[in-house]
């Protein structure tokens, strides 16, 4: 690897590193002027021909924001470590029960089943009935770092039809009043509680909301004859 | 009146050798200080404590060690002011695996120092080759 450092001031260790040949003045105010450059070599380690490399500066703390007196200048892994020019990464928010809650929910909830009455090819204008199963449970799982139980309570369901009608209700019932292609899908929402240890619950710590299966339904007209019976 | 004459001569001379012999110990107090990674203000103040600071930083985050002492050979010191030769030839460095850096350097620099009552160096200066 190819290390070039750059240092204000020439001293015994500088000179000892053979980094300040350039023979500078110390300054009477500490300063950040480069006054030149040297080039040692070492071995980087871990380092290979494969791995793509980019040309770091950086200040001798080790920091891109921290200025120092000397800077470091060297090559370095892509993605290995900040340079000075990079943005500085946002520090990531500190986790919440409800981060947790939620992570709970994603990983045990499974997806409400949906179903529909009569089946088979539906009639128009004879009505038909619409299940969602919102599968409420109670598991065993883990809140920042304690043991703790988590329950999922459905309290509502809506239906979306493909024909842009829309109900409300775990169970539901509409016609359909023209033949044709139809979807619906329901959604649960819920209410998540939990409690550690066996003790009280903590009601509506969080919510969630889940998609259903997709239910296709044929519409279908079943012409009608007239019979005409003559005396 | 010759005896006085020479009186002052011989104190005066005494005095530049004390005064020798005092920063000579300044500078070997700081390069054996810089090889052990011991406090510096002892032997520095001011710019060049913050420079030597400084330069321990880097060789501390480069993961280097200084092996062996330097040698500052003083050629003149009066009036508050140190110069000479610095003999880098007996220091080494090694890396963080303990393999040898070689450094491309000049193992004989000229250095000029200012240093005060106290006899620590206030600033020093490392130049071109001695």
């Amino acid at each position: 690897m190819l290390i070039t450092i750059l240092l204000a001031t020439c001293d015994l260790g500088g000179a000892t590193l053979g980094i300040c040949d350039c023979g500078t003045q110390v300054t009477d105010q500490i300063s950040f002027e480069l006054c030149g450059s040297q080039e040692s070599s070492t071995q980087y380690p871990g380092g290979s021909a494969e791995v793509p490399m980019r040309l770091c500066e950086y200040y001798v703390n080790g920091t891109i924001d921290e200025p120092t007196l000397g800077r470091i200048t060297a090559w370095v892994p892509v993605g290995s470590r900040l340079c000075i020019g990079d943005e500085i990464p946002e520090p990531a928010p500190p986790r919440t029960i409800e981060d947790d809650i939620k992570d709970s929910f994603l990983a045990f909830s499974s997806r409400p089943w949906a179903s529909w009455q009569p089946g088979g090819e539906l009639e128009v204008e004879v009505p038909a009935t619409f299940f969602v199963d919102g599968g409420s449970q109670t598991v065993n799982g883990a809140l920042l770092g304690r043991s703790a139980q988590i329950r999922f309570s459905a309290v509502s369901a809506s239906w979306t039809f493909s024909d842009g009608q829309g109900l409300a209700g775990f169970t539901a019932q509409r016609i359909f009043l023209e033949p044709g292609e139809f979807t619906a899908r329901a959604q649960v929402s819920y209410r998540i509680d939990y409690r550690y240890d066996g003790g009280p619950w903590v009601l509506g710590a969080g919510s969630g909301a889940l998609s259903s299966n997709l239910i296709e339904l044929d519409v279908v007209k079943i012409p009608r004859r007239t019979l005409l019976v003559l005396p | 009146m010759r005896i006085w004459l020479t009186l002052v001569m011989i104190l005066t001379g005494c005095g530049n050798v004390n005064e020798r012999a005092l920063i000579q110990q300044t500078l070997d107090g700081y390069a054996q200080a810089a090889t052990q990674g011991a406090e510096l203000d002892k032997f520095l103040s001011g710019e060049a404590l913050t420079s030597a600071r400084q330069s321990a930083a880097l060789m501390s985050d480069l993961g280097f060690t200084q092996l062996g002492m330097a040698n500052f050979e003083i050629a003149t010191v009066g009036e508050g002011e140190v110069s000479g030769c610095l003999d880098l030839s007996g220091v080494q460095v090694v890396d963080s695996q303990g393999a040898l850096v070689q450094p491309n350097r000049t193992d004989r620099l000229e250095f000029t120092g200012r240093f005060g009552e106290d006899a620590r160096l206030y600033q020093l200066e490392v130049l071109g080759p001695c």
